[in-house]
């Protein structure tokens, strides 16, 4: 179960990076990750699980595979995300940062990062949630994960509905932390700093 | 030559096909107020973008501040030296006004906190606002955002302060207490620019009156002979409009 954290850290890590390169609008390099995304948006997540598996070609390990799979497809979604986050931050703050005295790296840390994590908490969560759920789809390139150590258990124990009963309540738990996790930026951070309320 | 702050000559600024600074110069001297108006456009706030660093002219004979050439790069150097006081505020809108006003002087200056806190406790005294120092920015009225957005500026300890419209997105009744704090700051001795249609607070502070219009300033005369004497067809027209 390990893939989850890491997968999740990686394709934020990733997401973010290229959502700064595609709000910088570079000329080649946009079209390419414009591809990179609308591709992903059109492939299902199992296909792009046996496409890494076979190009990576790994044989007998899957876990570098299912993280592979999971990062390129859920890091363009955050790719998007990320891009629109930085846009939305109005371009006149960095402007009052820079009449301040501000330099480039000032000015992000304390004046344009605390509102971009502002506003794409809500999406990016949701965005990891969907990938949390997609760590599913790595049974079909063979590994273990907590929907196929159900099939295994239901096939030597021949008691099914318990424990899918169990894998659907870890995977609730999982992915309903990290909503909590949201509320709270949400509740107490966002109504204190900018007035407003997010309505679910 | 020793108090001039600003020395303009043919500033030149196009966007695309659009002339917004033709061949423009004049100098700003130290301690002057200079009221910019002129119709709605953005040959004016373009000019003190391009003084302040944020805009670069597409060339000039010269253009200098306090003798050093204005370049984009070299806008860091000035390190709030020129303070901007915009139309829309732009307070940083996760931090209390305390925060907004203490940031710059202590990140930047790397001046000791108390010392910027104890300073800025009485710039908020100055414009009246010492109970909102907690307060975030969207639960403060435009007025009050605006006189923020000053003190912000004036934390920094500037040698020149800009002003783009800075009362035009408020309400009327807002509107006087922003300029009550314009004109305790020109008699403190500051060195002004405010772009503005309020013609008679132009009249009681302005030292010279600049009409802009289509790139240049037309006319450009003490401020009494300005509203006497306007010269151009242009000029009249817009007092004619305005007062």
């Amino acid at each position: 179960m390990a893939i989850i954290p890491i997968a999740m850290f990686l394709a934020l890590f990733v997401g973010i990076i290229l959502g700064v390169i595609r709000s910088m609008k570079i000329p080649v390099i946009n079209q390419i990750l414009s591809l990179y995304i609308i591709t992903m948006r059109g492939v299902p997540t199992i296909l792009l699980m046996f496409i890494c598996y076979f190009v990576l070609n790994t044989g007998s390990d899957p876990r570098t595979a299912a993280i592979l799979a999971l990062v390129v497809s859920n890091g363009a979604y955050i790719t998007e995300i990320a891009r629109g986050g930085i846009e939305a931050v109005d371009k006149r703050q960095r402007e009052a940062a820079k009449s301040l005295g501000l330099n480039l790296w000032q000015s992000i840390y304390y004046i344009i990062m605390p509102q971009f994590i502002l506003l794409v908490s809500p999406a990016i969560v949701g965005q990891l949630v969907l990938l949390i759920k997609a760590t599913a789809y790595a049974s079909v390139i063979g590994y273990i994960e907590l929907i196929k150590m159900g099939v295994n258990l239901m096939q030597a124990t021949f008691l099914p509905l318990p424990i899918f009963f169990y894998s659907a309540v870890f995977y609730f738990i999982a992915c309903h932390s990290l909503k909590k996790i949201a509320d709270y930026i949400d509740s107490n951070v966002r109504m204190k700093i900018m007035g407003e309320k997010k309505d679910y | 030559m020793d108090n001039v702050m600003i020395e303009a000559q043919n500033l030149k600024k196009s966007f695309g096909s659009l002339i917004v600074l033709d061949d423009l110069s004049f100098k700003l001297y130290k301690n002057e107020k200079l009221v910019v108006c002129g119709p709605s456009g953005c040959g004016k706030s373009t000019l003190i973008r391009c003084i302040c660093g944020l805009e670069t002219v597409d060339s000039a004979t010269k253009f200098n501040f306090l003798g050093h050439q204005i370049k984009k790069e070299n806008l860091n150097k000035y390190k709030g030296k020129i303070g901007i006081v915009f139309q829309s505020f732009n307070l940083f809108p996760h931090l209390t006004a305390i925060n907004n006003v203490t940031l710059s002087p202590i990140k930047v200056l790397k001046r000791p906190k108390e010392e910027v806190i104890q300073e800025s406790e009485a710039l908020f005294e100055m414009v009246g606002l010492k109970k909102k120092m907690d307060s975030y920015p969207h639960q403060l009225s435009g007025g009050q955002q605006q006189r923020i957005a000053i003190i912000r500026s004036l934390a920094m300890k500037p040698e020149l302060m800009l002003f783009d419209e800075p009362t035009s997105s408020l309400d009327p009744e807002l509107i006087k207490d922003v300029l009550n704090t314009l004109k305790d700051l020109a008699k403190s001795g500051m060195t002004m620019i405010v772009i503005t249609h309020e013609m008679k607070f132009a009249e009681e502070v302005a030292d010279r009156i600049a009409f802009f219009f289509e790139g240049k300033f037309t006319e450009i005369r003490p401020a009494k002979e300005f509203f006497k004497n306007p010269e151009t067809i242009e000029c009249k027209k817009f007092l004619d409009h305005v007062l």
